[in-house]
């Protein structure tokens, strides 16, 4: 046995003891009773609860089929925690929901005890229109501070592929946690930790083995974090039979997992007559093999709508090719799948590539089946072949050689680009009895820009009237792209009158357009003309101007004292603003904000502000360079951010010089005495 | 997703084959118009328009039909591909189920897929579900059509129709059957609507069936501080009542209900021992004062409806039992809501007041329909008692709610008194408007400019008497701690962005008179702009989480409805870093009406900068035609907000 601390001995006696009770025959089982003495630590006072036990059993039988016994208890610190009085418990088709029981033992009371039969089941309700996946959900009594609640549950399934995972449910600091493996004599297993340090396993007897852990922190959730999946602690093991027949459900390596998805999916992109036919019409009169490519993908991207149906094995497996060109629906694998089966057509290979939307949450060093959500192609380039400089998310992979990757279901990010959750994420590229876990491109700052321009005229009361001019690229056009396709002509206008809202007082728009709104391979280009009223603040003898017209930069609420995790953000970019303002005669600037130069790894920052003749200049460029801005980094980045909120808020001091011109409307600019505004608007009718 | 929130019913949990080899006589042709439709007439850029719709309802033989046909204008249009029908497992069962797909070149597709059945909720007494199916080879241009039949298979009331819906509906035809006789009480069709101008149920020859022909609905507009209420845009909503329905019968209606309340009032307001007791032991000399000492008595009870045991099984456990009467809630120390609003009204009539019980419909469910016969919508039992010449309506069943006020959701409400039947006291009743005055929340900054821009000192604030009531019950369980952290939090959002908020104490939860109060040492980093020589401090500063609604120009459809009016009275008082002196500040801004006042001031006071902001709204309803006058003000408003003060340093 290797070396364990004392605090994991303790940890290990302890299970010990708790493990080798017997549930009693009728209410409270013996391991909540334990799990409910044990001393809590002093948390801080906002701790919602404390998971005082958590205990998953997995046993695996010769054939394969798992039986698996999960225990937890909790502990509710505050009102908060009630929370953890709700027990969910899923279950699908292929997944037997044998056992399920709940107790609530409230302090000096008699313990309340719930069943299955008590309980509320429902679908789950998602993006996905039908899904076999169910929940049995229980509110169990005095879920109030102080009271412990437990609950026990135990499902049978046949796994498609052997391996389990051990979740530590840390949204709340955990006391203690185990796992149990139990295996058929001859099986051997191989276990890896996730964001935890390694504990190791320790023989029980039988081959049966487990791990303990204790006092696992929670998982704090900051702004800007990575995705909580990425962080989870878990624990993933893969399982190796030792009869020959179930060898192919052992998926210990990600090339293994690669060689079960190809045989699982073997067939399915059959092209068939209707999809000959259809690829012969999309491909009629094209030549190149960028016209050809980008034909079918549109297609299928465009044409396809997303309906995601998944029963049993159908949350894995894609439907055929014919029947998803048949109905013209599909969901991401299903659509991966037309598409190489269109491909292929025209005698290009592609490759499934399994990946999940969290970035991160696919751990290189734990091989697991069950870590994706998501399913994209990878297209082989061939050598020989035109390739367009604009497909940009290209890799390579073993035995692929060059490929392009690109989401077929993602119907506002053209061929060439990748969506940013996608990006420097891992995924399983599947070939022909094989996979490889590669690492996808983050596309440079340069590809995702927003160019905004904007010339403007103050008037001498401070009103400022204009036209901007914003060019978005990459992913700055794709998300924009996807947010006005599924607007009407006035929700749009409503959408660029909300962005104005938050930057400009009493503003008008006037008019506004955007270019190139179906045309997904070029950059979006939005046109618009606003007034608002009182932009330049008027004082009694100066009067201040924002030059920073529009648009406010960085990505969540970087305001931290401290933190504990890194920073990410979704996308690498670029984004230029210039307002030129013209300003009227009797206004002279008196103080300008002074420029900034702010240079990381991570980001750049530039601004200034300058004045040619009557033309006040505002300029910046801010850059994203990379989307993970590590621990030692997080100072930086707060200061960086401080110094561009310092700067979105600058002001020029303009002062009022005697103009030798008489105004039409009197003094230049001067509002004089306090005003008394619109009085006579709201004398009636209120 | 399409939810077809009118449909109910039951299929087993198979799958269940579609009739669509039958579909041919089943739908009617698509005309060369609707096949050329390009773009929704009322409302261009729709992803997709309804062509046709239609519901009959026949309650006579226990079944509704649904037919719809939808055209799909651009590929987001294509979600109205994916239809659920929700249905109810042995009440609704869905029957005749048939669905195509018109091709943008006329050629039909039959849905031969699967009909899925999603589980809304299910326990041991049934099943709500979802019929779910996803509609064939959909593109820009085809035509979505289907129909289905929703039998009773147990008593279910007449379900609605629903007319507007979130795209236009270009035609539609709606009619409903009657049934011969609901019972021996109810045996009219009667209906009550929202629907345009000069829309008529036309009854037809056969004299029981009532057909409803309205095209060109657009679409109901989701609108911010919209009316509250269970069905949004034009519907119909049917009741079976005991004669037609006119001005007389529908008073004859709610006197009924008033009447049986009224005995189930009585029933539970008994004259025992218990009221005695309290009633003796008051030692008030005036009225208000022995008025005021039952309040208090009657707040003391325990709520049942947000106090006590959350489920049935702790409620069994520890005894909960329904009170019978009075008695029972005095000598257990809770009750419903219900429960001790009629305790009072029991505890004020022994010690000689006039009172009754009201009941209203809250303002948070909806707002009371009088032509709707509908008692249900009666869900918020109230007290009316006179004092000296005037009516109070008290609410002592809301825990810390002052004497002589109501929460927001119970003003401006209205419903029905309680009445003795031989009362010749009007039925109807409406709750006092709440007025601004109620809800003034008072904020009093001391604060200290630091030459690097940041603001340090104390805060304090006083809730108005609604936002402490509503307050107080937000933390009814909430552990001292947590009510701290709750208030820290909703001042952090006021704060811009890295305020650091320590809560130095509060006063006030406990007590239904006095407001909620709480101090706080507040710290704002980068407050004020450095300009060079200058500092410049924004006025506005503390208004983080300011609404500043209606900025959208779009043309308003709905009423304007706002939870309560309100006020927001800011002081604020800033030292000055040493070496600074106020050189400029904004102008005042004033914006008075009726209804509607904003007034800010900058000033010096004593070599510190003094900020004042007042705001106050009054009214809780509006009709739409109010919306450009509200836009304006809040822009103004937001203008105003939008100030300095420029401190110059002193050489």
């Amino acid at each position: 046995m290797q070396y364990c601390s004392v605090k994991t001995r303790v940890a290990i006696l302890f299970v010990a003891f708790l493990t080798l009770v017997q549930p009693v025959s009728a209410g409270v089982p013996e391991w909540l009773r334990v799990a409910a003495r044990l001393p809590v630590p002093d948390y801080p006072e906002d701790t919602p609860a404390v998971l005082l036990w958590q205990e998953k059993i997995t046993e695996i039988k010769k054939r394969g089929d798992v039986k698996e016994r999960v225990r937890m208890a909790y502990k509710i610190l505050n009102t908060a925690g009630t929370e953890f009085g709700d027990v969910a418990v899923f279950f699908d088709q292929e997944t037997e929901l044998s056992y399920l029981k709940a107790w609530s033992l409230p302090a000096g009371d008699r313990a309340y005890e719930l069943k299955e039969k008590e309980a509320v089941e429902s679908s789950l309700f998602s993006y996905v229109l039908y899904d076999d996946t169910r929940q049995k959900r229980l509110r169990v009594p005095a879920a109030v501070a102080g009271n412990i609640i437990g609950y026990e549950y135990e499902r049978k399934r046949r796994p498609y592929v052997l391996e389990d995972t051990f979740r530590v449910e840390h949204v709340v600091p955990v006391l203690r946690a185990r796992y149990e493996v139990r295996l058929p004599r001859g099986w051997e297993f191989d276990g890896r930790w996730v964001n935890y340090e390694g504990v190791e396993p320790r023989l029980l007897r039988d081959n049966r083995w487990e791990w303990v852990l204790s006092d696992v922190g929670a998982l704090e959730l900051e702004s800007s974090m990575p995705s909580p999946v990425a962080l989870a602690v878990r624990l993933q093991l893969s399982f190796f039979p030792d009869d020959a027949r179930l060898r192919g459900r052992a998926t210990t390596t990600w090339k293994e997992i690669g060689r079960w998805y190809d045989e699982l999916a073997s067939g399915r992109r059959q092209a068939t007559a209707a999809i000959r036919h259809k690829v012969a019409d999309l491909t009629d009169g094209l030549e190149t093999f960028e016209d050809k490519v980008a034909a079918l993908a549109s297609f299928v991207q465009q044409d396809v709508r997303y309906v995601a149906i998944e029963i049993g094995i159908g949350g894995f497996r894609p439907y055929p090719a014919r029947s998803v060109l048949g109905n013209l629906y599909g969901d991401c694998k299903d659509k991966a799948t037309l598409l190489a089966s269109m491909l292929g057509e025209i005698g290009v290979d592609s490759y499934y590539v399994l990946i999940n939307t969290s970035r991160g949450a696919v751990a290189p060093e734990a091989p697991s089946a069950y870590s994706f959500n998501h399913m994209i192609l990878a297209v082989a380039l061939p050598e020989d072949a035109d390739v367009p400089a604009r497909w940009y998310a290209t890799g390579t992979a073993d035995g692929t050689g060059r490929v392009l990757f690109f989401d077929p279901t993602d119907a506002t990010t053209p061929m060439g680009y990748l969506p940013t959750s996608l990006q420097a994420n891992y995924g399983l590229l599947v070939t022909e009895g094989n996979g490889s876990l590669v690492q996808l491109p983050l596309l440079p700052s340069s590809l995702n820009r927003i160019l905004r321009a904007g010339q403007f005229v103050l008037t001498a009361s401070g009103g400022l009237t204009g036209n901007v001019q914003e060019v978005r690229m990459g992913v700055q056009a794709f998300s924009y792209r996807q947010a006005f396709r599924s607007r009407t002509p006035e929700e749009r206008r409503e959408f660029l009158e909300d962005f104005l809202s938050g930057q400009l007082t009493g503003f008008t728009l006037h008019e506004a357009s955007v270019e190139n709104l179906e045309r997904f391979g070029s950059n979006l280009v939005l046109r618009y003309r606003f007034s608002a009223e009182d932009y330049g603040q008027p004082l009694r003898h100066l009067m201040l101007l924002r030059p920073r017209v529009l648009g406010q930069k960085g990505e969540g609420d970087l305001a931290f004292e401290s933190r504990v995790h890194p920073v990410e953000f979704s996308s690498a970019t670029r984004q230029n603003d210039v307002f030129d303002i013209t300003l009227p005669a009797g206004l002279v600037p008196d103080e300008l904000p002074p420029p900034v130069e702010w240079w990381t790894d991570f980001a750049d920052y530039r601004s200034s502000v300058t004045v040619e003749g009557n033309v006040l200049r505002y300029r910046r460029t801010y850059t994203i360079k990379k989307v993970w801005v590590s621990d030692v980094e997080l100072e930086e980045l707060q200061r960086l951010h401080e110094e561009i909120l310092k700067d979105e808020r600058s002001l020029v001091v303009l002062r009022r010089v005697v103009d030798p011109t008489p105004s039409p409307h009197g003094e230049p600019g001067h509002r004089g005495e306090p005003t008394s505004l619109s009085t006579s608007l709201f004398s009636v009718g209120w | 997703m399409k939810r077809l929130a009118a449909g109910f019913g039951l299929l087993a949990l198979s799958l269940v084959p579609l009739q669509g080899a039958a579909e041919k006589s089943i739908f009617s042709e698509i005309s060369p118009a609707e096949l050329a439709l390009k773009a929704d007439p009322l409302q261009p850029g729709a992803d997709a328009v309804v062509l046709f719709q239609s519901v009959f309802s026949n309650h006579r033989d226990g079944y509704e039909e649904f037919h719809t046909r939808i055209k799909i204008l651009t590929p987001e249009g294509r979600r109205f591909a994916d239809v659920e029908i929700l249905h109810i497992e042995g009440v609704l069962e869905v029957t005749q189920l048939n669905a195509r797909t018109i091709l943008p070149d006329g050629s039909a597709v039959p849905f031969e897929g699967e009909v899925f059945d999603k589980l809304v909720a299910g326990d041991r007494d049934g099943e709500v579900l979802f019929k779910t199916l996803a509609m064939p080879a959909v593109e820009v241009g085809s035509i979505v059509e289907y129909r289905f039949r929703l039998e009773r298979k147990a008593y279910f009331p007449p379900l609605p129709w629903l007319i507007q819906r979130e795209i236009s509906v270009l035609k539609g035809r709606y009619s409903v059957k009657q049934m011969r006789h609901a019972s021996r009480s109810r045996t009219n069709l009667n209906w009550s609507y929202r629907l345009p101008e000069d829309s008529v149920l036309e009854l037809q020859d056969d004299g029981e069936t009532r057909v409803l022909e309205i095209d060109n609905v657009p679409p109901n507009p989701e609108e911010a501080y919209s009316p509250p209420g269970d069905l949004p845009g034009y519907h119909v909503r049917f009741f079976y009542f005991y004669s037609k329905l006119t001005a007389e019968t529908i008073d004859a209606y709610w006197a009924e209900v008033a009447i049986r309340l009224a005995e189930e009032e009585e029933d539970f307001i008994r004259d025992d021992k218990g009221i005695d007791g309290v009633v003796r032991s008051l030692t008030e000399d005036s009225a208000e004062g022995r008025l005021r000492a039952l309040y208090t008595h009657a707040q003391q009870l325990t709520n049942l409806d947000y106090e006590g045991p959350t489920t049935l099984k702790e409620r069994d456990r520890q005894d909960v039992k329904r009170n019978r009467g009075v008695d029972d809630v005095l000598k257990r120390g809770y009750g419903t809501g219900g429960d001790i609003n009629r305790t009072f009204v029991a505890l004020a009539r022994k010690a000689g007041f006039d009172a009754l019980v009201v009941k209203v419909r809250s303002r948070r469910e909806g707002l009371f329909l009088k032509n709707l016969p509908d008692d249900s919508q009666l869900d918020t039992p109230l007290v009316r008692v006179r004092l000296g010449s005037s009516w109070l309506f008290l609410d002592p069943a809301t825990r810390s709610c002052p004497f002589g006020f109501l929460p927001w959701d119970s003003a401006a409400a209205r419903g029905i008194a309680v009445l003795d039947p031989d009362s010749s006291a009007p039925i109807y009743v409406s709750t006092p408007a709440p007025e601004s005055g109620g809800a003034a929340t008072r904020r009093r900054f001391s604060l200290e400019l630091r030459e690097d821009g940041s603001l340090a000192g104390s805060l304090h604030v006083e809730f108005g008497r609604q936002q402490s009531l509503q307050r107080r019950l937000s933390a009814v369980r909430l552990e001292a701690s947590n009510r701290g952290q709750m208030l820290i939090r909703e001042v952090e959002r006021s704060l811009p962005a890295g305020a650091r908020v320590e809560l130095r104490g509060t006063s006030g939860w406990d007590l239904a008179e006095a407001p909620l109060a709480a101090q706080f040492d507040v710290e704002l980093p980068g407050v004020a702009v450095s300009t060079g020589t200058r500092l410049v401090v924004p006025l506005n500063f503390a208004g983080a989480d300011r609404a500043y609604p209606f900025q959208r120009s779009s043309e308003r459809v709905n009423p304007i409805h706002f939870s309560y009016p309100w006020q927001e009275i800011d002081e604020i008082l800033i030292s000055l870093p040493a070496g600074y002196a106020i050189e400029d500040f904004s102008s005042d801004s004033t914006l008075s009406g009726e209804s509607v006042e904003y007034r800010l001031a900058a000033s010096e006071e004593g070599g510190r900068l003094r900020v004042d902001r007042f705001l106050r709204v009054e009214g809780t309803l509006y009709q739409p035609e109010a919306y450009p006058r509200f836009r304006r003000f809040f822009r103004l408003v937001k203008n105003g907000d939008d100030k300095y003060a420029v401190l110059q340093r002193e050489n």
